[in-house]
């Protein structure tokens, strides 16, 4: 269960000192099995809250625990997804995907083997000793999103993971995210601009607004339902009709 | 899968015309040549088989030793160029602060032409080989330092953000990440470097010293020999070439990913 207590974060300037917060006193949770989508305007503070559940920012305010354990950055039960990828051309595919093992000290076999069944279960096993370069937007978000699988993590976070991506590319990631999370239910944060991503993904759905920013929760009332048949759903309209206008309600506020 | 096809230059069939690329620009240069001195026809310029035939005949014994100390020097300038200026060119494109400290000084010394502070070099260091050697690393000092502080700083934050979200740690960062990031850019001003290196060594090597291409070249000069003036002149020339290809090929085998689809 990843805990938010009491937390704030704010961005010092160093002329002249400590500046609004980005948040304040946000208190939240997430368990496993859950996937908050958290939905914002661009600048909210939406990375910050990632980045602070990641453990790369230290609260200024308050704790970050995972299983009742601080989240400190580097944690290797929690794995970060970026929107531009975060992966190293001077690595094959495979040596992306082992990399963060072999970091927390396995054995190259280990990891390799871990690597390979990660590369498995996002369908990009046969590119193993490919150059990263040679691979398209979204075959790069598959062993990204294979390299945090490969360390089997507790807390899945996701930056805007298939923003840089063309619509069909992001449907097959969206449906991939799915099924690793049915298979393996960890507590999961995904950060998005997209109401139709937040509909489709998110067990609970919470809008960034304000400053300092807040989270509002809004109901999901088809996050049962796979993405692949959500999309043509009507009632899948519906909700992100509801959602664009809480939204914009709250924007307005 | 949508993959890329394989980008770069590798492939034997890049690799064979690339080979024959460069055998064709010989012949072009010696061709040119050879019209030249048929123009020219003075003995200032000799035709390229006659300084070939002088190239066979004093190669073992003199041109090889002469051209073994011009490549020991700029080889070890290179190495020390490197030890000194990658740290601190990482340092600076890592670091905002210690980049606004020194990067005026750079700014200010970099257009300095460093050949001209050879007399100061001799006389402080001595007029021995390491004279000769620090004036080539003050040359490619700042060609490297300038060229891995630019490579450090454009080193996306999504590299560095994704390591340390993996467990790397700053150190760790070093090995993984920033050291693999410049190694494109540190290897483009080595080779830049040398041709500018060699320029200047064979300045310095018309001081005293017996040894080196150089002094070989002027020496030839002033005996009138001019075949083996010019045999000098294509050493140096066949030295530099070797330098450029030898890091050419070290860019090939440790920036793989540049040039093929797959390690």
């Amino acid at each position: 269960m990843l805990r938010f207590t009491a937390c704030t974060v704010a961005y010092p300037d160093p002329r002249s000192g400590p500046v609004t917060p980005v948040f304040a006193d946000l208190s939240l949770t997430v368990a496993p099995g859950e996937t908050l989508a958290v939905v914002g305007a661009s600048g909210c503070g939406k990375t910050t809250l990632l980045y602070s559940a990641a453990g790369l920012l230290e609260p200024g305010g308050g704790t970050v625990t995972l299983d009742e354990r601080r989240v400190a950055g580097g944690d290797r039960r929690v794995g970060l997804v970026l929107q531009q990828y975060g992966l190293f051309p001077w690595f094959t595919v495979r040596e992306n995907v082992a990399l963060g093992l072999r970091l927390h000290g396995a054995s190259p076999e280990r990891s390799g083997k871990a690597a390979d069944s990660a590369l498995e279960a996002v369908g990009m096993a046969e590119l193993a000793r490919r150059s990263i370069l040679t691979l398209s937007g979204g075959e790069q978000q598959r062993v990204a999103l294979a390299r945090t699988w490969a360390m089997q993590p507790d807390l899945l976070l996701m930056d805007e993971p298939f923003s840089a991506l063309d619509a069909l590319t992001r449907e097959d990631l969206q449906n991939l995210v799915h099924t690793l999370l049915r298979e393996r239910p960890v507590a999961a944060i995904l950060v998005t601009h997209s109401m139709e991503e937040a509909v489709l993904l998110g067990t609970r759905i919470a809008i960034m607004h304000g400053s300092p920013a807040q989270l509002t929760e809004t109901p999901n009332p088809v996050s049962s339902a796979a993405p692949s048949q959500l999309r043509t759903r009507d009632d899948f309209f519906h909700t992100v009709a509801a959602l664009r206008r809480r939204f914009e309600e709250l924007g307005r506020a | 899968m949508r993959s890329r096809a394989p980008r770069g230059r590798g492939g034997a069939g890049g690799t064979g015309l690339r080979a024959a690329a460069l055998v064709v620009a010989a012949g072009v240069i010696l061709g040119a040549w050879w019209l030249l001195s048929l123009v020219v026809d003075s003995p200032v310029l000799p035709g390229p088989l006659a300084v070939l035939v002088r190239m066979v005949e004093i190669g073992p014994r003199i041109l090889l030793r002469h051209a073994g100390a011009s490549l020991g020097r700029v080889a070890a300038a290179l190495v020390v160029a490197t030890a000194a200026a990658l740290p601190l060119g990482l340092v600076m494109g890592r670091s905002r602060r210690i980049d606004r400290l020194l990067a005026p000084i750079a700014y200010l010394l970099y257009p300095v032409p460093k050949i001209a502070l050879l007399p100061i070099v001799f006389l402080l260091v001595g007029i021995g080989d390491a004279a000769r050697i620090t004036v080539v690393v003050l040359v490619l000092f700042f060609q490297i330092l300038v060229a891995v502080r630019d490579a450090a700083r454009s080193i996306p934050s999504a590299y560095l953000v994704s390591f340390a979200s993996i467990g790397g740690t700053r150190l760790q960062s070093l090995r993984f990440v920033l050291l693999p990031a410049i190694l494109p850019e540190l290897l483009t001003a080595l080779r830049l470097g040398t041709g500018t290196a060699l320029a200047v060594l064979f300045f310095a090597e018309t001081f005293f010293t017996n040894y080196g291409l150089g002094t070989f070249i002027v020496e030839s000069w002033m005996r009138v020999s001019y075949p083996d003036m010019m045999a000098g002149i294509v050493s140096i020339g066949l030295l530099g070439l070797l330098l450029f290809v030898a890091l050419d090929l070290v860019e090939h085998f440790v920036c793989w990913w540049k040039h093929r689809s797959t390690r």
